[in-house]
């Protein structure tokens, strides 16, 4: 993380349009891609609990939603005030970015409903539900810049970029760098919440066995 | 009296709506003049360009049709090095979309001349920009992401510290019923 925030501040020079807002490119894109990534990860461990329901599936579907809410907060806020001094208002209704924030309300979702149904197997199973259906909103963000072709620029790298697009190569280096450590993140974090997680399953474990000690103590 | 100030009011309310909507009109009628961010590019089979979109520093899309006859839509566009290329729709067209393509890509502000019926009698390169001086939303974006990742992992840190004390005080419990059972 720190070469990649060296390469996005002091290596890549600045773009001669945008000036130094297009180093939010750095930040932005890597965090859209996360969160993008993170939500099918939450789709696959949740269809993974569904077919064996193992608890270590639900459990990191559930770390996957957390982190992943977080990266989807910082995407939309960094693209917020990447859009401010380019186009001139923090918020258009334009598909993309629409589709962006229906990502980050799916995702307030999941974690509402985990926090407020009651725990157990329903609770893991629909909300299973809820994040494989949810999924479904990641390709329509990904190639929403092709299908509607509106304000959001379109992409420059990845299999859907234009073939005439080229970015130049301290750009692109810097991006990959950016993805890859912003990805590690994303994976130390969500390594970090297993452990939570397991600590909570642990503690909800041992009140249940305490219980049913107090129930048969008097015997 | 209090029906006379109502009646004032009320008047002088009406003057000041139509004077704003009368001054929103004319500034549209006279106002062809807008500069934005290209959005989008049609060409046609032959790779000409056709029309394009703006978005507007309102954030407002606006569609324009370019023309070879009358108005022949003129441009003037910087490549990235600072390269400046001046044509017009009838003379190059497949060229004018390569450009704007490129200008589309570059995020880079253009200034559109049109008519009310929506077809460009000039597209040119912006000019004079603050983008150059954006620092402080690029600083703000920076803190604002270091932040919401430094407040999460302090949250997961503190949340750990509670579970363990949790974990350890079930333990003496348990430690502690066992202990009276066996007596």
């Amino acid at each position: 993380m720190a070469v990649a925030l060296w390469m996005m501040f002091q290596w890549v020079p600045t773009e001669i349009n945008q000036g130094s807002i297009q180093r939010l490119l750095y930040i932005h894109v890597p965090v859209a891609w996360v969160s993008m990534a993170a939500i099918v990860g939450v789709a696959a461990a949740s269809i993974l609990y569904l077919r064996t329901r193992a608890l270590k599936w639900d459990r990191l579907a559930l770390s996957m939603a957390e982190v992943g809410v977080l990266f989807g907060g910082v995407m939309l806020v960094s693209g917020m005030i990447w859009a401010k001094p380019v186009w001139g208002v923090w918020w258009t209704g334009e598909a993309k970015l629409t589709t962006a924030l229906i990502l980050f309300f799916i995702y307030i979702a999941y974690l509402m409903f985990r926090a407020y149904f009651p725990p157990g197997d329903q609770q893991m199973r629909l909300s299973a539900i809820i994040a494989t259906i949810g999924a479904i909103d990641t390709p329509i963000i990904y190639y929403g810049s092709i299908l509607w072709q509106e304000a959001h620029p379109p992409a420059v790298v990845g299999p859907i970029a234009d073939d005439e697009s080229a970015v130049a190569a301290q750009v692109g280096i810097t991006l990959l760098v950016s993805v890859v450590a912003f990805t590690m993140l994303f994976a130390s974090l969500i390594i970090e919440r297993l452990g939570l997680a397991r600590l909570e399953s642990a503690v909800s474990e041992s009140h249940a066995h305490l219980r049913a000690r107090l129930a048969g103590a008097p015997h | 009296m209090r029906q006379n100030l109502f009646t004032l009011a009320a008047v002088l309310l009406s003057a000041v709506a139509l004077a704003s909507i009368s001054e929103r009109a004319d500034a549209q009628s006279s106002n062809k003049i807008r500069s934005g961010v290209v959005v989008s590019v049609q060409t046609n089979d032959r790779g000409e360009l056709d029309s394009f979109s703006m978005v507007d520093p309102n954030g407002e899309i606006i569609a324009y049709n370019v023309s070879s006859d009358t108005p022949n839509t003129q441009y003037g566009l910087d490549s990235d090095v600072g390269d400046r290329w001046v044509s017009d729709q009838a003379s190059d067209p497949a060229e004018a979309a390569v450009r704007l393509s490129d200008q589309q890509q570059r995020q880079a502000r253009i200034t559109v001349d049109a008519d009310v019926n929506g077809f460009a009698h000039s597209v040119v390169q912006a000019e004079g920009s603050s983008l150059a001086s954006s620092l402080g939303y690029l600083f703000a974006a920076a803190i604002i992401t270091w932040l919401a990742f430094a407040g999460y992992i302090i949250y997961m840190a503190r949340r750990q510290r509670v579970l363990s004390s949790q974990i350890e005080r079930l333990q003496k419990s348990m430690e502690k019923i066992s202990g009276q059972s066996y007596i």
